[in-house]
């Protein structure tokens, strides 16, 4: 006859390694937990970084975009605002479960394009199997399809398809950041006519009767004054009634208007009458060159010029352009010293001249110094100043990263 | 002898076959726990493997924030269209850790 | 039947033996097996909220100082073992409205009792992170902000000696503080 005790070493043994596996079991699961977070994270933070890329990407783009175009899109007209997440490129809950290879945006408006091209009509597909795609929508300030500001937001949207599923949320298959920047894009150098004076007097010396300040169908010279000026004075009793005529514009010579009405009403303009933004400008402006053959110049003590420039030429103290120069683009001359004009110097695009002390809580202007020989040339060219233009980087105004529970 | 002892025992007495029985379960047990305890072994290796991979998860990151703030002169020239500034494109990866492809980075110029 | 008991007697003193000797790898193995469980308990605890810890502040970090022109608070005060983040980012109509009024605008971060923890607005300090035993902040290089975190496991871990604190740095680029050539005024 069998013993009842018969077995029980043996299920005793079956039973300590089966409470053995379920510890193992149990470490196995919290360790296979913790991986996933690990590569969760990794993901999570990848699609962080490539959302920022699609905001370097914008930022790259944005001054060379028109925005009312670019608000509208390649069809020309703005769809509407009713979907709550129609500044993202796509809104978060189809974001986590797209193929993103896949992604047919809804609508065009504020899709990167250039020129008519779209630019990532499939987004940006990074290494590492990562995109990133783009929307711009106008400022909640302003209306959804009209730009005066040239503040735009820019939505990124990163997305890391995720490598591990996660069999509770089957539908969630993709990691997703969200970032919206705001930028303005600056437009305050965007110049009226070829030679543009903000300040309140100035000493003119035209030496011959050969130049030529011809604005085309703008006005030949803009004056902006800061207080009281008398610049308007000093510079139509420089001039011999010769010389008035080498100053054209709209079809009538001297072309000299008072441009301080415009630039007092309207909102890009001004900041420069705010001694922040000049103490700001020019401060970051070192930081900001590109060199002397194109882009951002700066001449901080002046200098002379011989040769061809493109882009934007800033100068304080006596810059002077003489022989053959050439600058294709916007000429800033700021500050104290004289621009000096000589031979056969030719500037197509636009002048800007200011003397300001921005020292104090109020900005002062003094005197400007121009002194014109020989036969030198300023022609307003509109394309070479928004060209120059696009050199400016966007301002950004603000950076956030939005959350599924913080997006409108 | 003893062996014949036994299996006549084994085949009389129940006192016998629990001497068999313990054993067989304590080779049991112990080979069982052997195998656990290589599983053991396994699971730190993989917990430490999650452990570096995150590491290196946060040393990609760090190199990014840091390339964000001091840009290397390293990088490569994407123009997104001819008249653009030109967008830098970096892939930042750890040497040696093939098994963690390499995250891309654009900066723009300016 | 003399003859079966004599067996017997041998035979349980084989068997005391063996059983001594397997009893004694058993149990060795279960002490093992007890000490790697639990070793390996307290490491994950340990690392479980640490590998957590660039998502959290990335995401308070980078944005910190949003919308801070013309307002009267800074956005980033870096103070020894203490950081204090300040970004209007949200507002009812879902963007930033000049005020810290949500709970994620206005964060305090430090470490006490083996936690990071954060103070939101007027709130108090709240556990974040457990185990982290000390909470440095280094601003010298702004706007790149260096946080150095040290994890500590609950208790000492069994048998090794060896030193399971694991002190981890992260990098945070403070986005709204990248040079601008143009000032950021909101006009």
């Amino acid at each position: 006859m069998m013993s009842p005790a018969r077995g029980f070493s043996l299920i005793t043994a079956i039973m300590l390694v089966l409470l053995m596996t379920s510890l193992a079991l149990f470490l196995h699961l919290r360790i296979t937990t913790q991986w996933k977070m690990a590569t969760n994270v990794e993901s999570q933070l990848y699609s962080l970084v490539l959302a920022e890329n699609g905001i370097e990407y914008a930022r790259t783009l944005l001054p060379h975009v028109e925005l009312n175009s670019l608000l509208q899109g390649l069809d020309g007209e703005h769809s509407g605002t009713h979907d709550p997440e129609w500044r993202s490129p796509m809104p978060f809950r189809e974001a986590r479960r797209i193929d993103p290879s896949a992604w047919i945006p809804s609508s065009d408006d504020g899709l990167p394009a250039y020129n008519t091209q779209s630019l990532l009509a499939k987004g940006y597909r990074a290494e590492g199997n990562g995109y990133f795609f783009l929307r711009f929508s106008n400022n909640p300030e302003e209306t959804a399809e009209y730009d005066e500001d040239h503040i735009v937001l820019v939505r990124s949207l990163g997305i890391v398809p995720n490598q591990l599923r996660d069999p509770f949320f089957p539908e969630v298959r993709n990691n997703v950041a969200l970032i919206e920047a705001r930028f303005r894009q600056e437009r305050v150098f965007s110049v009226p006519s070829p030679l543009t004076l903000f300040g309140d007097s100035g000493f003119f010396d035209w030496q011959d009767e050969q130049f030529s300040v011809e604005g085309g169908e703008e006005f030949g010279v803009s004056l902006v004054s800061v207080s009281q000026s008398t610049l308007y004075q000093n510079l139509v009793d420089s001039l011999s009634i010769a010389q008035q005529e080498r100053i054209r514009g709209q079809g009538a010579a001297p072309s000299i208007r008072d441009a301080s009405p415009a630039y007092i009403s309207e909102r890009i303009y001004q900041s420069l009458f705010k001694p922040d933004f000049w103490n700001h400008f020019l401060a970051q402006l070192p930081k900001f060159v590109d060199g002397l053959t194109g882009g951002i110049a700066f001449l901080p003590d002046g200098g002379v010029l011989q040769t061809s420039f493109s882009g934007i030429l800033v100068a304080r103290g006596d810059l002077i352009l003489q022989d053959r120069a050439e600058v294709e683009g916007l000429l800033l001359h700021l500050g104290a010293g004289s621009l000096v004009l000589k031979d056969e110097a030719e500037i197509a695009g636009g002048v800007w001249m200011s003397n300001l002390d921005s020292t104090g809580e109020v900005l002062k202007s003094r005197p400007l110094s121009l002194r014109v020989s020989g036969s030198p040339a300023i022609r307003y060219d509109r394309a070479a100043i928004r060209k120059a233009l696009t050199y400016f980087p966007p301002t950004q105004l603000g950076w956030r990263i939005l959350f599924p529970e913080t997006v409108q | 002898m003893g062996t014949n002892r036994l299996t006549q025992l084994r085949e009389t007495s129940p006192n016998g076959f629990s001497l068999v029985e313990v054993m067989v379960s304590f080779l049991f047990l112990t080979v069982a726990s052997l195998a656990l305890l290589q599983g053991f072994e396994l699971a730190f290796r993989h917990y430490s493997l999650a452990q570096s991979h995150w590491k290196v998860t946060v040393e990609l990151w760090n190199r990014i924030e840091q390339l964000r703030a001091n840009p290397s002169t390293q990088e490569e020239v994407l123009q997104i269209f001819p008249a653009a500034r030109p967008l830098y494109r970096t892939v930042v990866s750890i040497p040696g850790r093939a098994e963690h492809s390499g995250w891309e980075v654009l900066r723009a110029e300016k | 039947m003399q003859k079966n008991k004599g067996f017997s007697l041998v035979e349980m003193m084989i068997a005391l033996l063996i059983s001594t000797i397997l009893f004694l790898a058993f149990f060795s193995i279960v002490s093992q097996f007890q000490i790697w469980s639990s070793n390996l308990n307290l490491l994950m605890e340990r690392d479980a909220n640490v590998w957590l810890a660039p998502l959290l502040l990335s995401r308070w970090i980078t944005p910190a100082g949003n919308n801070r022109w013309n307002q009267n608070w800074s956005g980033v005060a870096v103070q020894t073992g203490r950081i204090e983040i300040n970004s209007d980012i949200h507002g009812p109509q879902g963007f930033p409205d000049s005020e810290l009024s949500a709970s994620f605008e206005a964060l305090v971060l430090r470490c006490s009792k083996s936690n990071l923890r954060v103070k939101s607005g007027s709130g108090s300090f709240q556990p974040l992170i457990k185990n982290i035993a000390d909470f440095e902040v280094d601003s010298e290089n702004m706007p790149l902000i260096s946080v150095r975190l040290k994890a500590v496991t609950d208790r000492p871990l069994f048998v090794l000696t060896e030193n399971l604190s694991e002190s981890t740095e992260f990098l945070f680029f403070l986005r709204n503080y990248r040079l601008n050539l143009f000032s950021e005024d909101p006009r």
